[in-house]
């Protein structure tokens, strides 16, 4: 099973660059948690719902942004040089209004802040060695058709969408007229 | 709409009300539109309601805005006749915001643009001291704002009331800003990313041609971050025309500043043209 994280480049672009190290103190604090929490959604190893996954991370914010998404597998961290330890993984519902992915939302528990660094190397190590490989963007004016296209279906309701996430939905508007 | 009857009532009213705000609030050119956000209205008589006034301070704007966009004089625009077809037609697209027709205030506007005072409202010199004011102002706001959400808010804000007092003056300020970051041997990530940030806020046409000019050299600058941003604000527009832009820059070299110009090409064909 694949698990995707949102990246700030704010935080993670030095890292590609090597003006900083995985360990920065920029990008630790990307990989923040709560209740040693670290948020990440699944996504099939086919890839097939990556789509959705994409629209159900971009609709917990209003914020209108595009979504740079690295793909974390625990089997492959488990045998890399990084993250080599059991990973416990926890269930717990998304905070979206994209309804059908709810459920798609997981938790990295990361006790302390060892495991929090070997993840940040790990990750480093992903984006450093094969971007185009290991990571999918998604522009928000993609998100944003991805959005009506779900409209559309009647799989994500508008009237919610302009009430709780009323700059993508504005968006939405825009970009069908 | 106000009857016949009330109209000397309303006319001398409206004149009060601009020329007492420029007195009592030192002629800064933006407190114009303090008066009507703070709704003080205690200033106004009591035939004027709120609905009237903003009524006739839209379509003022409006006015102003056309003397603006055609460059004319103030002088020059008070001796024309202020209906000839051309302004009439210009604002005719405009009629849901002016809920009357100027046609029916001629003297009301033929005294508001020839006053020596309102004059001042609608002549925005950058060399003026008042000019001065403002831009150091909002420079100021710049370089203190946090570069999140919040502060570019507050920016953006701050840079519409600028705007709409002298747009060209005031891309012309974010422009300089923009280059003078770049002549410095260590430039401010953060002041590059606050500009460009801020351009998202607006349009494709907007701030044409200014905001191109600005991302187009974004895009060649050679901080990856700074160049990953002005993708960022080709992807905002969502514009038919940036997909040319698009195709008409070198594909970049650092793998997530390319992977994200990839894609954006893609997602302009799929989605937007």
């Amino acid at each position: 099973m694949l698990y995707v994280r949102n990246l700030n480049p704010d935080a993670w672009m030095n890292v590609i660059t090597g003006d900083t190290h995985p360990l920065d103190s920029d990008v630790i604090s990307d990989l923040s948690t709560s209740n040693h929490e670290l948020s990440v959604w699944e996504v099939d190893d086919s890839l097939s719902d990556m789509d959705d996954v994409a629209v159900a991370l971009a609709l917990t914010r209003d914020e209108v942004r595009d979504l740079t998404l690295v793909k974390l597998s625990p089997t492959d961290m488990r045998s890399s040089k990084y993250y080599n330890e059991d990973l416990d993984i926890k269930e717990q519902p998304g905070a979206t209004i994209y309804d059908k992915m709810v459920d798609k939302h997981k938790n990295f528990m990361l006790p302390t802040f060892w495991q929090m660094g070997f993840l940040a190397e790990y990750i480093g190590s992903l984006i450093t060695n094969d971007f185009e490989s290991n990571c999918v963007i998604y522009d928000s004016t993609k998100l944003v058709d991805l959005i009506n296209k779900a409209i559309d279906c009647g799989e994500l309701n508008s009237d919610l969408l302009k009430k709780h996430r009323g700059r993508w939905s504005k968006k939405a508007k825009a970009l069908r007229t | 709409m106000i009857t016949t009857e009330k109209k000397p009532q309303v006319y001398s009213s409206i004149r009060d009300v601009f020329t007492k705000s420029l007195n009592s609030f030192g002629k800064d050119y933006y407190c114009l539109y303090d008066t009507v956000r703070i709704n003080d209205f205690s200033v106004f008589s009591s035939q004027l309601d709120k609905d009237s006034f903003l009524g006739y301070y839209n379509a003022y704007k409006i006015v102003r805005q056309s003397i603006y966009d055609k460059k004319q004089k103030r002088d020059t625009f008070v001796k024309q006749d202020l209906f000839d077809n051309e302004i009439i037609s210009s604002l005719s697209d405009e009629s849901s915001r002016a809920p009357f027709s100027v046609f029916e205030h001629k003297s009301l506007w033929s005294d508001i643009l020839s006053s020596e005072k309102s004059s001042k409202i609608i002549q925005s010199d950058t060399n003026s001291a008042q000019w001065g004011r403002v831009v150091s102002g909002f420079t100021n706001t710049f370089y203190s704002i946090r570069i999140d959400t919040e502060g570019i808010d507050t920016l953006e804000t701050e840079f519409v009331h600028l705007k709409d007092i002298n747009r060209d003056g005031t891309l012309n300020l974010i422009q300089s800003i923009f280059i003078s970051n770049l002549e410095n041997k260590n430039i401010s990530i953060d002041s590059a990313l606050k500009i460009i940030r801020l351009i998202q806020r607006f349009d494709y046409d907007e701030l044409f041609p200014y905001a191109q000019f600005i991302i187009t050299t974004a895009i060649h600058v050679k901080n990856p971050r700074i160049q990953l941003e002005a993708l960022n604000t080709i992807d905002r527009w969502a514009d038919k025309r940036a997909l040319n832009l698009l195709y008409n820059l070198e594909s970049p070299l650092n793998p997530w500043v390319k992977t994200k110009y990839e894609s954006l090409k893609k997602t302009y064909k799929d989605a937007v043209c």
